[in-house]
């Protein structure tokens, strides 16, 4: 599988944040949703440490 | 009878009339011969006094004031040499001269007496030179106005001397001290030029024709020297008559050769350094302006190459400090991305939780579950129906009444 880019995870979280604002949710969907929600966060994370730390990586050289 | 030379002598006898009669004999190997009385035709005596002139005298040296100047044909010159209580005829042509010259002016001649069948006797001109101060002054003064008339010493005629010439044509004597200087101090600053040295008399009656011949000769060589250094040491004005002599003086100006004149004294400056292209005030100077000091210019490369060192390092160093500043730059706008993209992502994680479903049915909500999925209104519902109440720790079965 292809490794999403930051940008494509973004996309897919604020569609998930979208989804679940609307009314039109039953208490199953909306916990699906919230789970990948949350996985998808903890992959932005991830992305964003390693920015970090190549960054301060950069900065020592 | 009394002798005039040691191989030659004459008699003087009076005959019966009373009449004097020079008899001339010739001495040889101690022996007198051909002795006998002669008497002479004009023509004899004429050809027998010249001979006896050639003899004795081939050649004097006269020195004395002129008087009586005259030039025929700009050819031709006569005048007398005299002093006090004598006067003799000169003759010769003007190219003998040193220049110009006038009545009253003192001048040293060289010259063969001669009894002209005509003419009577005079002197047979060789050379002329001016001697003692006022006179050399004067000859000199005269001859500047005639050359300077001419523009033999226009500052526009100067050519540039060659740096560093690698073939010099030097024209001194090479017994003198000029050419050992001349040659020491060219050799102590730059070293490996080609010195092509004319050997002349640089005074006396020879110096003239021989500076002269030097210069023609160097400027017919196949391959001339790119300068030519004509050179002596100090000396009194009689000694530095030939450097202002018009011969040399135009040799001088005509050489196709740039010219340097080195004439080693201090105050006056001969006409010859006015025609140079170029004067120097000795030999040694002559040395110093047509070569660098090799030392000094080993200096000066050397600073040339600490200043280029020195600006290549402070380009590299500005080329550094702003790829340092652009980089700092990038840096900047990278964590500055981070950061957004950090802020991006902490308000989505705040959004995420508030849409939490669970956590609203801990703060006591609950869902209700029908047939059909969640009731959402109460007018869905009616007596009896039978519903699944969810809330955060399980579910519930009840019945609407």
């Amino acid at each position: 599988m292809v490794k999403k880019t930051y940008k494509q995870l973004q996309t897919e979280l604020d569609e998930v944040l979208a989804k679940l604002q609307s009314a039109e949710l039953d208490i199953d969907e909306a916990v699906g949703l919230y789970k990948q929600g949350q996985s998808l966060l903890v992959a932005l994370e991830d992305y964003l440490q390693n920015a970090k730390n190549e960054i301060e990586h950069l900065k020592k050289k | 009878m009394f002798f005039c030379a040691c191989r030659f002598f004459r008699f003087l006898f009076a005959d019966q009339k009373g009449m004097k009669i020079w008899f001339i004999g010739y001495e040889h190997g101690g022996k007198v011969i051909g002795m006998q009385e002669l008497i002479f035709t004009p023509s004899d005596f004429v050809a027998v006094l010249n001979q006896t002139l050639e003899f004795a005298y081939p050649q004097v040296t006269i020195e004395g004031e002129l008087a009586n100047v005259r030039v025929s044909r700009g050819k031709w010159v006569y005048f007398d040499i005299k002093d006090d209580s004598s006067s003799v005829k000169c003759f010769g042509t003007v190219y003998m001269l040193p220049g110009p010259i006038e009545e009253g002016m003192m001048v040293r001649i060289v010259a063969s007496p001669r009894l002209h069948p005509l003419y009577n006797f005079s002197l047979n001109l060789q050379s002329v030179i001016a001697v003692g101060e006022g006179s050399l002054k004067r000859a000199s003064d005269l001859l500047l106005a005639k050359l300077q008339k001419e523009g033999l010493f226009d500052e526009s005629r100067k050519r540039p001397m060659p740096f560093a010439p690698e073939k010099i044509g030097l024209i001194t004597s090479g017994e003198s001290a000029a050419y050992a200087d001349f040659v020491k101090i060219l050799n102590e600053r730059w070293g490996g030029v080609l010195v092509q040295h004319y050997d002349v008399q640089v005074q006396g009656e020879q110096a003239i024709s021989d500076i002269v011949t030097a210069i023609q000769y160097m400027n017919q060589l196949a391959s001339p020297p790119e300068v030519l250094v004509i050179t002596r040491g100090g000396g009194s004005a009689d000694d530095l008559a030939a450097f202002g002599t018009e011969q040399v003086v135009r040799a001088v100006a005509a050489s196709r050769i740039p010219t340097l004149v080195a004439i080693g004294h201090e105050v006056d400056i001969s006409l010859a350094e006015l025609a140079a292209d170029q004067r120097a005030s000795t030999p040694s100077n002559a040395a110093q302006l047509l070569v660098p000091d090799k030392k000094h210019m080993l200096k000066v490369i050397s600073d040339q190459q600490q200043s280029l060192h020195q600006a290549v390092v402070a380009i590299i160093n500005d080329a550094k400090r702003m790829l340092n500043e652009t980089s700092q730059g990038i840096m900047r706008v990278l964590e500055q991305s981070y950061i957004t993209a950090q802020q991006t992502l902490s308000r989505q994680t705040e959004l995420l939780e508030a849409l939490n479903p669970d956590a609203a049915l801990k703060r006591g909500y609950a869902v209700i579950m029908g047939k059909t999925g969640v009731i959402r209104s109460v007018k869905s519902l009616k007596s009896g129906d039978a519903i699944n109440i969810i809330m955060h720790d399980g579910n519930a079965k009840a019945k609407v009444y």
